[in-house]
């Protein structure tokens, strides 16, 4: 990455992005049972007094740009239905896509290979728990900020577990420019341009890539800090 | 204080999973699909008129009206230049192998012609534009015909893996300045408001024009996407997704309630610095919250700054206000690299913009 000070937080707003962060935590500890299953601290920083020396040790390493993992294996497949817009309905058509989605492997834990993995359920059967819809989780792809969308596209196609009809893996639709990075790009929310049809053996969401994502590693304030975080009164 | 990695899930970061503000963001998992060929048509042979016709009862709608490809392929962009008769219009159809008449592409990038140009020609370009600001409707209509003589040339039919025809703007191709907005609609009423758009932007720029000037020299960018709808994201049992708070495309109440499911994005592009280009930015904002107020549908700024850019030519950062729908100006600043999260929370969004001048 670039030297630590382009990338602190701006010293008028410290507070209140820290606090973004660090609020993120708490509610997932306070609103969820299984909090400590979603949450997982993938590496800390020895202990310095100086703020930006952690930041500098959590951003070192590979340079941020690689792709960390493709967690996807095709071995089990369900369908769920998904809602249609109006347009089709008009038609007397139905308004139902079959989707079909991949339950995962390493995702889990039950990979030992996956071990920076987050571990956000135990157990492959998690997803089904009470789901009438047999929903499955889908493949997913942990990216590192840094990396381009050229990168991110090129390492999905080259997987070879996807059963679509071209290799690897893809999205229903990337801004046009390949050089933005994956920080970039859910920063802004960019998008394609893609709007569900019937017929289609797609089935997912077609609004920005920020909807895509299923977890993200921030870095955060210590909750176990000698300096509590800042308090928001909202 | 001290800093921490945490990995969080999404049912709890939906204020966070756009414009993170100023934390650090060092990795995300994101869904994917398995990947799929497409083949992505151009046609500069439809006249904008037809393109963006009011829409009509079903049984007698044009076969080529923007709304009768994208119920068709669902994937469709226009790039048009309003002060010329041509539209670049791409249309985008998932296919399970090569049609015959398509050329195969084994890279993305492959309209060579609308990012070769350098920055000393670009710079040229748009001195001149904005010397004889009297030469723009010659300009456009130059750059359709350039596209269209270029498209004919080799790129008009174009089948691979889905990234080769998505890809196609590069870090080369000449910067402008934009003003977009995502209108949340229903997708019934796309073709309309299409259609609406375009009027009203002629309207205005003519009648600019008749007072001799001329503050869009770039094109007007029309895409169609899907909202940001947690219901189809996948989570864990017993847990529910959140739809993106500060998202261009957020799935709100208001959307529930009447009925949007599809967003229409309106970029309209010029060079940096074009005389009267904010007070037609601004007066083209007002004209989109008075169409698209009540349940017609809503307006998200995207970006539009005076003059909003994410980066000007030479790619540095600058200090910018954003406006948001409230007309309130918001102080954000960017940074020359884009690798984590650098804005404050907002609705507006802001896009680099990447955009073919066709040499």
């Amino acid at each position: 990455l670039v030297d630590t000070d382009t990338w602190l937080p701006h010293r008028g707003n410290r507070g209140k992005s820290v606090f973004s962060a660090k609020f993120s935590c708490r509610l997932a500890q306070t609103q969820h049972p299984h909090a400590e299953d979603e949450i997982e601290t993938l590496w800390l920083p020895e202990r310095h007094s100086d703020s930006s020396e952690d930041i500098r040790k959590l951003v070192t390493g590979d340079q941020g740009t690689s792709i960390v993992d493709l967690y996807a294996e095709n071995r089990e497949r369900s369908r769920r239905c998904m809602r249609m817009g109006q347009a089709e309905q008009l038609h007397g058509q139905t308004a139902r896509l079959d989707a079909r989605f991949f339950s995962i492997n390493g995702y889990f834990g039950d990979d030992s290979s996956h071990k920076s993995s987050p571990r956000r359920h135990h157990g492959t059967s998690s997803f089904n728990d009470n789901d009438s819809k047999g929903r499955q989780p889908p493949p997913m792809a942990k990216v590192q900020s840094g990396a381009t969308i050229d990168a991110l596209m090129n390492f999905l196609e080259q997987q070879s577990r996807g059963k679509g009809t071209a290799p690897g893996y893809s999205f229903p639709h990337i801004p046009a420019a390949g050089n933005l990075t994956i920080g970039g790009v859910l920063a802004v929310n960019r998008h394609g341009t893609a709007i569900p049809v019937l017929g289609e053996d797609i089935c997912t969401s077609y609004g920005s890539l920020s909807n895509r994502i299923l977890a993200f590693t921030a870095v955060v304030t210590d909750p176990d800090g000698a300096t509590p975080p800042p308090v928001c009164d909202s | 204080m001290r800093f921490v990695s945490s990995t969080v899930a999404k049912v709890t970061i939906e204020h966070s999973l756009a414009h993170l503000g100023r934390a650090f963001l060092l990795d995300a998992t994101l869904e994917v699909i398995d990947n799929y060929n497409m083949r992505c048509q151009s046609f500069v042979d439809i006249s904008p008129n037809v393109l963006f016709q009011a829409p009509t009862p079903e049984s007698s709608n044009g076969h080529e009206s923007l709304m009768t490809f994208l119920q068709t392929t669902g994937r469709a962009e226009v790039l048009w230049y309003p002060l010329s008769d041509k539209a670049w219009l791409k249309v985008w159809t998932v296919t399970k192998s090569k049609p015959h008449t398509s050329t195969a592409v084994k890279l993305p990038y492959n309209y060579p012609f609308s990012h070769n140009m350098s920055k000393f020609q670009g710079l040229f370009l748009k001195t001149v534009i904005q010397l004889w600001p009297s030469l723009t409707p010659r300009f456009s209509r130059m750059c359709t015909d350039v596209i269209a003589a270029n498209l004919l040339r080799s790129a008009s039919d174009l089948s691979g893996p889905s990234k080769n025809s998505f890809l196609y703007a590069r870090e080369t191709t000449t910067r402008l300045t934009m003003s977009g907005h995502a209108v949340h609609i229903r997708r019934l009423d796309i073709q309309a408001a299409v259609h609406d758009f375009t009027v009203k932007i002629s309207a205005l720029l003519k009648a600019y024009a008749n007072n001799s000037r001329w503050p869009i020299n770039g094109p007007v960018e029309i895409r169609v996407t899907g909202l940001d709808d947690p219901s189809t994201v996948v989570v864990g049992s017993g847990m529910a997704a959140q739809s993106p708070t500060a998202s261009s495309l957020v799935f709100d109440n208001l959307c529930t309630k009447h009925g949007w499911d599809v967003a229409v994005w309106f970029n309209v592009l010029t060079f940096p610095g074009t005389k009267a280009s904010n007070e037609f930015y601004t007066e083209l904002e007002s004209c989109l919250q008075e169409r698209f107020s009540g349940d017609r549908g809503r307006p998200l700024c995207r970006n539009g700054r005076k003059g909003g850019v994410i980066r000007n030519q030479r790619g540095r950062g600058r200090t910018r206000s954003l406006w948001r729908p409230s007309g309130k100006p918001l102080r954000l600043h960017t940074r020359q690299v884009i690798g984590t999260s650098t804005y404050g929370q907002c609705q507006s969004t802001t896009d680099m913009t990447s955009l073919p001048i066709p040499f």
